[in-house]
């Protein structure tokens, strides 16, 4: 339903906003909710495990930088009508598009194996095996996307999105110390340790995403928000920021609050959702496995699909999953081929998951700053935008966010390289 | 001479007769005119960061390097009209419309042919040749002996779709898209983006924007129409269907609808007002109340006169229906009824009464089923009184068993 045919009934005007607002939600939710996906939430609980409440500060400023840029998404999304790789390419040219095409490839792939390796992990967390768990998502993935629509799918997802409560629940579970919590949340602190550098970058690189930025003006530019609505539209990125980096807060607290505390080594979520049981009983081991699961099956069945859809986009090829392999062949490859293949290698025993996990945080650094440079220069662009262009205060804070993040990506490759 | 491609002269250095470099190549600037527009100037990059455009007249010839017949200092800068268009900044990378696939297509390269001392754009390339080409693969291709097919689209069977931020009434230089059957419109339509999709449906006349319009799915026409000016929307939306126009204002904020019905010819306005009355779901919400209705007191000859004069602008006159004084439905005869039938007979004579006819309020899918059993191409819709309504016709019938949604709905990352 078009939540904007309410507009008819209502004469209060809070309802009428409200009503306007429900019909244009769901990109900026969704996208920031597949941020917290299987890296996302293993980094952030090995964070809260290894490091404790120390880390609490960064989760501020990334909310800042994460809500400005989904915003610039949003908004280029919505005025253009456009897909961020088209409007790459029509700006600059092929080249660069295929380049950071190539590279996005690489990337996605990356992160749907963690995505699959989440579901394999959950999965054995509840006793299924991963030789019937992974064909399993896979046929899920699939089916979800071959048979569904964006307005079903994207509510299936709203669904999943609203599923990460479970995480704030075990924060709580987990009785935390909140003045520690709250000291930290304010006052920064910074450490030169390669640990402690290592995990910052691990914490940026995951809560903002190349990805993410193709996936939610795609998401804006499907759902046809007309312009006028725009403020509706970049509430939903900001919430969707707010939520997503409180998801990942608790999720920081409640492994502090227990593993931490205790002092008990984990390397995996498996070694998380087990130490959880006795620390904080049953029900918040359960719900953080649950809440795995949830979000690595959430994020693999977005990743396959978008990253087809921008490469084919990005190169002027056919795309569609109506549209059969004759007519696409290349959208259908790399879509069966990214899911299959992404379960396939999973299923192999002892395949070394963390090099993997570590090149594809790599290639997100890598890949970060020139998306997020072009999203600058077009944002500014005022032939594209018009008078929808960017503000000072907004360069700004996305010029501010770049910087860091080639700092970050570089300090990551350094660190590897040691 | 042989084909020049566009990818392989841009960026190329240009060289004033004295052999100097000006700079180099940036844009190729043509004439609007068709078939096939002439080159009519080279905007060149100078070594201090300034455009200049050199027109065709001063320049030698393309290729690996572009020569100039006179000096640096001789260049007389062109200017450039209004209707030109720049290759580079206008075409390539950007989406145009296949006129004989009548698809959307991007744009890899162009093609340019060498013509009595002057260059004119003859076609793209929209094949993964292009794309190779621009990317400094091509020779890679080659050598390795995979098979890659150049694609090549004439220019003349080409559409151009104007881009940009503003969804001004932009008129375009004629429209080839014109001439297609407005379900192929619809089918480019949905795949452009909102933008775009105003820019061409703005270029379309009134009827064939009308027309377009209902074959697109219901979201997309609540976009469109929300983009346009209040008054070219009023416009298109007299001349679609009053049940079609009346569903689609049901779709959009009720401001927005009032603007617009106020905007209308008071005469079709009110035909789509009345329509509004009934919720959607209903009979009465999907009928339309353009139908053919004489009294039972004229003789056939009469009765063909009458529908000669006023059923024009009807959409259905298969059925023609017979109403008392009082507009309560008496019968209904075929078109072949009344044509089989002696110029002097009365209608009551030969029409039919056993009635099969729905309430107003009557759900849609009983309609649909009724329509289905009886093999009927329209259904009369009558309200507590008996009075006739509206019909419904088969086509609207088949659209809630197929929603036009799910018919139309383009593909796009979902679906």
């Amino acid at each position: 339903m078009d939540y904007r045919v309410l507009t008819r009934y209502f004469r209060n005007s809070w309802l009428i906003r409200l009503a306007l607002f429900l019909s244009v939600m769901g990109p900026g939710i969704i996208t920031s909710s597949v941020d917290n996906d299987a890296g996302g939430i293993t980094t952030y609980s090995l964070a809260g495990s290894q490091f404790g409440y120390v880390m609490l500060w960064t989760f501020i400023p990334m909310t800042i930088a994460l809500a400005v840029v989904q915003e610039m998404g949003i908004r280029m999304g919505v005025v253009s009508g456009k897909g961020l790789a088209s409007l790459i390419r029509e700006k600059t040219g092929v080249k660069l598009v295929f380049f950071i095409m190539i590279v996005l490839l690489a990337v996605n792939f990356g992160n749907t194996l963690a995505e699959f390796s989440g579901i394999s992990v959950s999965a054995s967390i509840f006793g299924v095996p991963p030789y019937v768990s992974l064909p399993l998502a896979a046929l899920f993935v699939w089916v979800l996307v071959v048979r569904g629509s964006y307005r079903s799918v994207e509510r299936v997802f709203l669904v999943a999105s609203a599923l990460y409560v479970t995480y704030i629940i075990s924060g709580f579970l987990a009785h935390p110390d909140w003045k520690i919590a709250a000291a930290n949340t304010f006052i920064p602190h910074i450490s030169l340790d390669a640990a402690y550098i290592t995990m910052l970058v691990g914490l940026v690189g995951t809560t903002i995403a190349p990805w993410m930025q193709f996936y939610i003006q795609a998401a804006v530019v499907e759902k046809e928000v007309p312009r006028k609505y725009l403020n509706y539209s970049r509430l939903d990125a900001i919430t969707g920021s707010i939520v997503t980096n409180v998801v990942a807060y608790f999720i920081v607290v409640a492994c502090a609050a227990t593993i931490f505390v205790n002092g008990i080594p984990v390397n995996t979520v498996a070694d998380i959702s087990a130490a959880l049981a006795p620390l904080a009983g049953n029900y918040a081991a359960v719900l953080f496995a649950f809440g795995f699961l949830n979000a690595s099956l959430f994020a693999a069945s977005i990743l396959p699909l978008s990253t087809a859809q921008y490469v084919c986009e990005g190169l002027g090829l056919e795309a569609g999953v109506s549209k059969t392999f004759r007519e696409a062949p290349v959208f259908h490859g790399l879509y069966a081929g990214i899911i299959v293949l992404a379960a396939l290698i999973i299923s192999i025993p002892n395949v070394p998951l963390l090099s993997i996990l570590y090149l594809s945080q790599v290639g997100n650094g890598i890949l970060l700053p020139f998306v997020l440079i072009y999203m600058l220069v077009i944002a500014n662009d005022k032939k594209i935008m018009g008078e929808y262009v960017n503000t000072r205060l907004f360069n700004y804070i996305a010029g501010a966010t770049i910087i860091i993040v080639i700092g970050l990506s570089v300090t990551l490759i350094f660190i590897g390289l040691l | 001479m042989a084909l020049l491609s566009l990818s392989e002269i841009v960026k190329k250095p240009v060289i004033d007769i004295h052999g100097e470099k000006v700079g180099k190549l940036v844009d190729v600037i043509v004439s609007a005119d068709t078939p096939y527009p002439k080159v009519k100037a080279l905007t060149v990059r100078t070594f201090d960061k300034n455009t200049l455009n050199v027109p065709w007249t001063q320049v030698e010839g393309l290729g690996r390097q572009i020569p100039l017949k006179v000096g640096r200092d001789e260049i007389r800068p062109y200017d450039v009209q209004e209707h030109e268009v720049h290759l580079v900044g206008d075409i390539l990378d950007k989406q145009i419309i296949d006129v004989q696939g009548k698809k959307l297509r991007r744009v890899n390269d162009l093609q340019l042919s060498p013509t009595n001392g002057a260059y004119r754009l003859i076609g793209v390339d929209i094949g993964v040749r292009g794309l190779l080409r621009r990317l400094g693969l091509e020779k890679i291709a080659d050598r390795s002996r995979i098979r890659v097919e150049g694609t090549y689209i004439n220019w003349d069977a080409v559409d151009t779709i104007h881009s940009g931020p503003s969804a001004l009434q932009l008129k375009l230089p004629k429209h080839k898209i014109d001439k297609f059957h407005p379900a192929d419109i619809a089918d480019i339509l949905d795949q452009l983006s909102v933008n775009d999709g105003l820019n061409l449906i703005n270029a379309l006349d009134e009827e064939a924007a009308a027309d377009t319009l209902e074959e697109t799915s219901p979201e997309r026409q609540v976009s469109l129409i929300e983009g346009m000016d209040a008054e070219r929307a009023a416009d298109i939306l007299e001349e679609m269907s009053p049940d079609d126009a009346a569903d689609l204002l049901g779709d959009l904020p009720a401001d927005r609808a009032e603007v617009i019905l106020e905007l209308m010819e008071p005469d079709e306005s009110e035909d789509v007002r009345e329509l509004l009355e009934y919720p959607e779901d209903t009979a009465g919400g999907i009928m339309t109340n353009e139908f053919i209705a004489v009294h039972a007191g004229l003789t056939a000859q009469q009765a063909i006169e009458e529908i000669r004069t006023t059923a024009a602008d009807v959409e259905t006159i298969y059925y023609i229906y017979i109403i008392e004084k009082d507009e309560t439905l008496a019968g209904v005869i075929s078109i072949r009824d009344l044509l089989l039938a002696r110029p002097e007979e009365k209608l009551a004579a030969f029409m039919h009464t056993d009635l099969i006819t729905v309430h107003v309020r009557d759900d849609q899918r009983d309609v649909a089923k009724k329509i289905a059993k009886y093999n009927l191409l329209a259904l009369p819709v009558v309200d507590d009184e008996k009075r006739l309504k509206g019909i419904v016709t088969v086509d609207d019938a088949i659209d809630i068993v197929l929603p036009t949604a799910w018919k139309k709905r383009v593909p796009k990352m979902f679906g």
